[in-house]
Formats: structure tokens, sequence, C-alpha cells
């Protein structure tokens, strides 16, 4: 195990070293913080045994640093104390404290509790080994690296434009996983990933050592993948240069069954992709079969006109410019962003919407008027199968640009959800509360989970979708709305209006902070 | 007749005589003058309790007094905030204490809070039957095992001391229970009430009371709901973890017979940095690769049909444990945002099953 001693008194650091190596630790030493934290960085330790005044940068701060670079996140601490009420107080079942006179073996007994620890919960990572950038090496020639080598380990592949790095994953030289985090949360995974980071000529990479313990989803042999991913490029290079650009939307210009070749698997699941996700980097992205074949099936729809097309423009900044579709304004989406970075804790890429009511329809009412109208993704299980709309969880999202979404939450406003709710609403934007039924059991029926949500965010509207199936609101009713709260309230217009749009949009304006 | 100092009300003095027309204007200046004097000693006076009131030292226990909290909290809230440090405010009730008859007991009862303490915490007493702790450079997961810590000794001394009282503690957290002392000291306050109203007092639950005795009490009281609940709960909570990634906490996952439903969401998060620590029951199976997953698995006391959900931390607390499908999937699951119930849980499991806390 490596391990690094950080102490000011030289005789309790040689004497604690000496006994480290004894048991064949590889041990080094450092006097102070700064230079624990250097050695730290350039030579990952799975332990760091240091007083907890260390000088310079002391103990628990040095920690806090530590466990805040993804890097050194896994080292673990042994603390040296005077008294055990100085002992640090932390929840971290990979820290240990040593109280005065600190005896050797003390620290021994803690330095095999680690080790044991990481038998139990599985192998402590190791160091990067290699790291460098893609443009010197390519990603094929890595991966003959690794399988002459019979390395196991992950490479990590941090692009710009990637949500998180993706990884390729190899057991004993052999390829057995690839993942490309995406920006809604859901990654492209298997041999379409890595046919996918075959083709990447940018970005850092880094190769972690250690055991793989995931399922295998590749099984080919190298060679038979290199060769494979080199064709799908060629083949990928030639249909692009006949298709629209990626940031293009797709529809269905002919009704489903008059699809040729519906029948079989692959041109179903990309015609269930285009009426789910509409953008073709989106279809492609989120159809299981390979980027190419989808490419493909879409190129031949295309030609065939059974598709349309509808572009929309980016603006400098990366957010959506004011087309037909988009809900967010560029001065909008910037506001958002402002807010996620003030959050406490700061907010991730994924910004959250919680979506209430007591009834699916209305939620599936709601997700039919955002996709006819905005561009809106729904989540591809809920495309897939619409019947579950409404139920608790995801159910879609709205692209902000530069890598962040608008993460549409459903949750029900059944009582029975109740201790969820506050999970559902941690942190989120604001809530759109879609109440159902006669107007005033409406309300009634939705009043526990708008009181709820509106202590979590202020920013929380009523939307009410008179026209969804089997919902009306008379006109003494809806003339009443506006003054019930002022804005907050909001009534959907009828499919066929042209206002539809319009009214979405202010629902969406009111949660901008 | 108005008793004024500088322009503002400290009391009102009531003249009265048998007859009308008793005051005229001699007297009405007489009372003026004596209303005067009268402002001033009264003035004075409240000067003095409030002086005394916020004196260093609680005269019952020997303990610095609110007023003390108040002046060092706000620094450190100020700290806090320009340093992006974190702390912890604790307030410790001791419910059914009464100094007056137990004043001898009041020393050891400081006493198991001070040894528990750290060298910088600071610990100030309101009354003798309140306490607050402030704890410096400490997240929420530390604030709570401070304050089982304190429990625990609060607890043994009043044990010794053969007195029918019992503890009852609520932590805040900054930011994330509020950004100033005021509002860490009503979310601490609220946590005690929370304490007071817990599931866990209900059932009989304790620090001892293990898992399976824990999951068969709570199950007790489970509601049939649909074969999807419990996979939808896991999926919420999981993809959480994209939305919030800088959340510190820690989350247990014991998929149970939904095993699909709780692997999948995390292998579709993929390498996503998270401080919200995953440990997922896993009986040997493999783990899938993501964000800091550690395997575990159930104690074997434990029904592996049984599904578990734990969250602790800096997100809203939630705990869920569900039992064996019946025929039409649907599964008796109880769940819950009870702050208190999901702390023992997540020290249980930390007893039982490694879950990654050090109490």
């Amino acid at each position: 195990m490596r391990l690094l001693v950080a102490d000011h008194d030289r005789g309790r650091a040689k004497g604690i070293a000496e006994a480290c190596t004894g048991r064949g630790h590889l041990v080094e030493l450092a006097q102070h913080g700064a230079t624990a934290l250097e050695l730290s960085l350039e030579r990952i330790p799975e332990a760091v045994i240091c007083p907890i005044d260390l000088a310079v940068i002391d103990g628990v701060r040095l920690a806090e640093i530590l466990r805040g670079n993804p890097r050194t996140r896994g080292t673990s601490f042994i603390f040296l104390v005077n008294d055990e009420l100085d002992a640090p107080i932390s929840m971290d079942s990979r820290d240990a404290t040593v109280v005065a006179p600190w005896h050797e073996a003390d620290v021994l007994d803690h330095v095999d509790a680690i080790l044991e620890r990481s038998a139990r919960f599985g192998e402590i990572r190791s160091d990067t080994e290699i790291e460098g950038k893609l443009s010197q090496i390519s990603v094929a020639d890595l991966l003959q690296i690794f399988q002459m080598n019979q390395r196991s380990g992950s490479v990590k592949i941090a692009q710009e434009g990637l949500a998180a790095p993706a990884s390729i994953s190899i057991r004993a030289g052999q390829v057995v996983d690839a993942l490309i985090p995406l920006a809604d949360g859901t990654a492209v995974v298997g041999e379409k990933a890595l046919y996918r980071i075959l083709c990447w000529k940018e970005g850092r990479f880094e190769f972690i050592p250690g055991e793989v313990r995931e399922q295998a989803r590749i099984a080919k042999p190298l060679r038979m993948l290199l060769m494979e991913g080199m064709r799908q490029k060629d083949e990928w290079d030639k249909l692009r240069r006949d298709m629209p650009g990626l940031d293009f939307r797709l529809a269905l210009r002919v009704p489903r069954e008059e699809i040729p070749a519906i029948a079989h698997p692959l041109t179903r699941e990309v015609v269930d992709a285009v009426t789910a996700y509409r953008k073709i980097s989106e279809i492609v992205d989120h159809c299981p079969f390979p980027d190419y074949q989808v490419l493909r099936v879409l190129s031949d729809l295309f030609a065939r006109d059974a598709l349309g097309l509808e572009h929309l423009r980016t603006t400098p900044e990366g957010g959506f410019a004011q087309s037909e579709a988009a809900i967010f304004s560029v001065p909008q989406v910037r506001r958002l962003r402002e807010w996620a970075a003030t959050q406490r804790p700061k907010a991730g890429s994924v910004l959250k919407v919680v979506v209430a009511s007591h009834e699916r329809a209305l939620v599936r009412a709601f997700v039919t008027a955002l996709r006819e109208t905005t561009h809106f993704v729904i989540d591809g299980r809920l495309a897939r199968d619409p019947e579950k709309l409404g139920a608790l969880g995801a159910l879609g999202h709205v692209p902000l640009g530069e890598h962040m979404t608008l993460r549409l939450i459903s949750t029900p406003a059944d009582p029975a959800y109740e201790p969820l709710w506050d999970v559902a609403a941690n942190g989120m934007l604001g809530a759109i509360i879609l109440p159902g039924g006669p107007f005033g059991a409406a309300l009634e029926a939705t009043e526990t989970v708008w009181n709820k949500l509106r202590v979590r965010s202020p920013r929380s509207v009523h939307l009410l979708l008179p026209d969804a199936p089997g919902l009306s609101l008379s006109d003494s009713a809806r003339g009443t709305l506006p003054h019930l709260e002022s804005g907050s309230f909001f009534v959907l217009p009828p499919p066929s209006s042209l206002e539809r749009l319009d009214v979405l949009r202010s629902v969406f304006a009111r949660l901008v902070p | 007749m108005p008793l004024a100092r500088s322009g503002r009300l400290v009391g009102v003095a009531r003249l009265a005589a048998p007859e009308a027309g008793a005051f005229g204007s001699h007297e009405l200046d007489a009372c003026t003058t004596i209303a005067g004097l009268a402002a001033n000693a009264l003035d004075a006076a409240l000067d003095r309790d409030r002086l005394a009131q916020s004196s260093l030292r609680e005269p019952l226990t020997g303990l610095p007094g609110r007023d003390f909290l108040d002046e060092v909290g706000r620094t450190e809230v100020h700290k806090a905030h320009r340093f992006g440090r974190r702390l912890s405010l604790l307030c410790v009730d001791v419910e059914g204490f009464e100094p007056g008859r137990n004043a001898a007991v009041l020393p050891s009862l400081v006493s198991g809070v001070t040894r528990t303490l750290r060298t910088t915490d600071v610990l100030v007493a309101e009354g003798a039957q309140r306490f607050w702790v402030l704890v410096t450079d400490t997240d929420p997961l530390g604030g709570v095992v401070l304050k089982r810590r304190i429990a625990q000794r609060l607890r043994d001394a009043l044990r010794d001391a053969r007195l029918d009282a019992t503890p009852a503690l609520g932590v805040a957290n900054f930011p994330v229970d509020g950004e100033t002392l005021e509002a860490l000291s009503a979310a601490a306050e609220r946590r005690v009430q929370e304490e007071h109203a817990s599931v866990v007092r209900e059932l009989g639950i304790e620090a001892e009371t293990p898992l399976s005795a824990m999951g068969a009490r709570l199950l007790d009281r489970a509601l049939w709901l649909p074969a999807d609940f419990v996979g939808e709960a896991a999926e919420l909570l999981i993809g959480d973890l994209a939305c919030r990634p800088r959340d510190r906490g820690l989350l247990f996952l014991a998929p149970g017979p939904d095993k699909k439903r709780f692997l999948a969401p995390l292998t579709a998060l993929g390498d996503i940095e998270t401080a919200t620590e995953v440990f997922l029951a896993t009986d040997g199976d493999t783990v899938p690769s993501g964000p800091a997953i550690t395997a575990l698995s159930l104690p074997p006391h434990v029904s592996a049909d049984t599904s578990w959900i734990v969250r602790f931390g800096e997100g809203p607390p939630y705990a869920l444990v569900a039992g064996k499908p019946r025929g039409d999937g649907a599964r008796p699951v109880f769940h819950s945002a009870d702050p208190v119930l999901v702390e023992h849980m997540t020290f249980r499991l930390r007893a039982e099953t490694g879950f990654g806390v050090r109490a």
C-alpha cells in the first residue's frame, strides 16, 4: 500500500514510516501540509497519516482538499491527535484517529483496517498510469497497447462538449464495455459507444489500472472491433454528406403504418426514436443500434419523403435562438445559468422542475402539448410506453445549451407519494401543478402538494388544462381564475389555438428566477 | 401618563382621583416631572435585567448565555459565507428535567456535553433545560455524529442520576438549512420537535434495535403499493444525483427483487462525479461502474426479498422498506421522510452492513 506520512515532528514521522515500511508498505514523507498536498497529487496515496495540527495546511483541510479532487477522493486519513476530543468529526468510514502517545502499533492497526476495507469493498483505486492527448495517440493504438500488455482498468476520456468523461473498460486486455454520458443524464453504452469513441481525434485520456467488475457488454475480440469501427466510420462519413446537420429536427410526414419496412426492427426502433426525440443527434444517441445504421435509416426515410425537417438555430452563446419551438429566450437561459451557479450546494448541469398532478391524463396532455409546440424531449421509455406518463419519475428534458438541461419530473399528488415530494423538489427551479376535475375539487386535490412545493420554491404555478380528455372548465370558473392568485394561474388553450405556445412560454417564464 | 425616555415609551402610569377635575395644570406639571424620573428608573431597571440575562455566564450552569451564541454565531455564519465553510448548530433539550429539584445533576449534564465537544466548538446554555452547540467546519454528517454522541452522554448522565428525563436534540446545518443564525436556530428547534413526533418513538425503535426488527415494525405499517413503486422511487433518488451532484450524503440501496430497476439508472449515470456516496447491497453480483459505488451485503437475518432505500445527508431525508411482492406484483411499502427514522436506519445499517458512516 502506498502511504504518505505528513508530519512536522520528524522523530514521530520517522518512527511511523519505519514501522510501515517494515510491513512492506511504500512510504513517502512530507514535513508540512503543502508538500503533502503536492506529493498526493503526484502519486496518489492509499492513506495519509498526519497530525491534526499539521503545519501550513492542517490535517482536516488537507483531507477536505484531497476529497474534493476526483483523483484523490478515495484516499483514507489517519489523524494523529493529542486528545480524543480534538478528533475531527467525520462520518467517513475511511478515516481513523490515533490518540497520543501515538503508538506505531495503533497506526499499523488502522493501516490494516484500511487494507481490510479495501479487500471487502473492492480494490483501492490506483494511481493514473498513463495520460495524454488523443491528438498524440489514437484510441485504437491505445487499446492495442493495453491488449498487448493484458492490462485491466479503465480509460477515461475527457472531451470538450461531454457532460462527464467517457470511459472504456478493459479486462485483461479485452475491451468489455464503453460508456459516453449524455447531458440528459442517460448514456450511450457498449459497442455503439466504443465505435463512436474510436473516431475521436481530440480529448485528454487517462488510464486507471484496476480490476473491472462490471458486466461485459462487449464480447467481440479487439481486432474485430477495430475493423468494424473503421468500416462504420467510413459509412457514417458517406451518409453524413447527404444528410442534414445533427441539430435539425425531424418529424414523420406519413402515418407510421405507411412507412416502408416498418416491420423491420431497426426501422421500427428508429421511427420510435424520431417520434420520441425529433432532433437528429438525439435520435442517433438514443437509438440502441450503431450510429451509422440509424443514420442510414433516417437517410432512407428522408429520401422517400417519409420524414421532414425543422431547423433549430443555436446562438453563439450556445442557447437556442427564439425559434418557433424555443421555450426560453436567450436572456432567460442566461438567468437560469446564473441561478444554477449561485445555488448552495451548487446545482449540477441538470436543473429540475416538478410537475405534480392527481391525474395521469393531465400529465399526458401536458407532455403532448409540450412536444407538439416546443423542443421538449420526452424520456425515451415514456415515448415507447406512453401509458407510464404521469407515474413518478422523469418526463423528459428541455435542452438549454452548453450541456445544461431542464429536467421535468412528474410527481403524483396522491398522499401515498408524500415522502418523495421533498426528494423530487430538492433544489428544484420551481413546480407546475396540473389540477384536474371540476375547478373547486381540482384545487383541493392538489392543495397539499402545492403547499409543500411552494415552501421549496416560490416559483410554483398552476396550469389548467381544460381541454384534456374528460376534463372541462366552466366559463365562469375560467373568468375568475386570474383573480385567485396573481400570476400563478394559467389556462392552456385548445390545440387549435395559436396562443398555446405563448401560454407555455409564460408558464416557464414564471419559473425563471 | 406615558413614561417615555428618549422618545421611547417604557411604561404608562394611571392616575386616579375621586372627583372629576381634580387634576389641574399644576398637578399635571408635577406628574410630568415624576413620570420623567420614573421612566429613567424603569429603563435602568430593564437594562439591568437585560444585562443580567445576557451576562457571559448563566448562573445555573456556569456556561455562556444565549447572547454569547448570538454574537459568536453571527461571526461564524459570516465566516462560513465568506470562506465557503460549513457549520452545524445543535439544539439540545432535556425533556422532563427540573433544574430546581435536580440542581445537583446539572454539572454532570454539562460535563457530558463538554466532554464530547472539540476545543473549537461553542456550548451555551439557555436556562437549565436547553443547550446550544455551534460546531464549525463540520458537514451535516459530522453534525449528526456529534448529536448522537451528545445524546448518548446525556442519557448516561440521566440514567446514573436515576432521572426520568429524555434528551431531544436537533441539528441544523449551514447552508442547507439556513444561511443566517436565526434560520439555523429555527431549523434546529424544528428538528427537536420532529424528534418528539418521530415514528421512531411510536415504534419504540432504539439505537440498538436490529435492522431486521426495525424493518418488521415498519412493514407492520406498510401500504400495498403498485409493483412499480419501489423502482420508481429508486430511479428518482438515483436520478437526483445528476441534478444535485454537490450534495454531500450517503445513499443506501438494497434492490431485493427489483434489481434491474435499481441498476439501470446507476449505470446510466456513468462516471458523473457526485458528493453522495452510493452503497449497493449486491450479494456478490457485479457493480455498475458509476459514481462512487461501494458494494456490500445485507445482514444474514434480513430477507433478500426486501428492498431498502436510505438517503441521508444534505438532501431531504428518505427511507423505504418494501416486503415481498404478492401475486399481482404489489408490495407492502413503508416509506418516510422522517429525519429521525432515517438517522436511526443509517446508523443501524452502518453497524450491520458497513454503510459508510462512522459513529
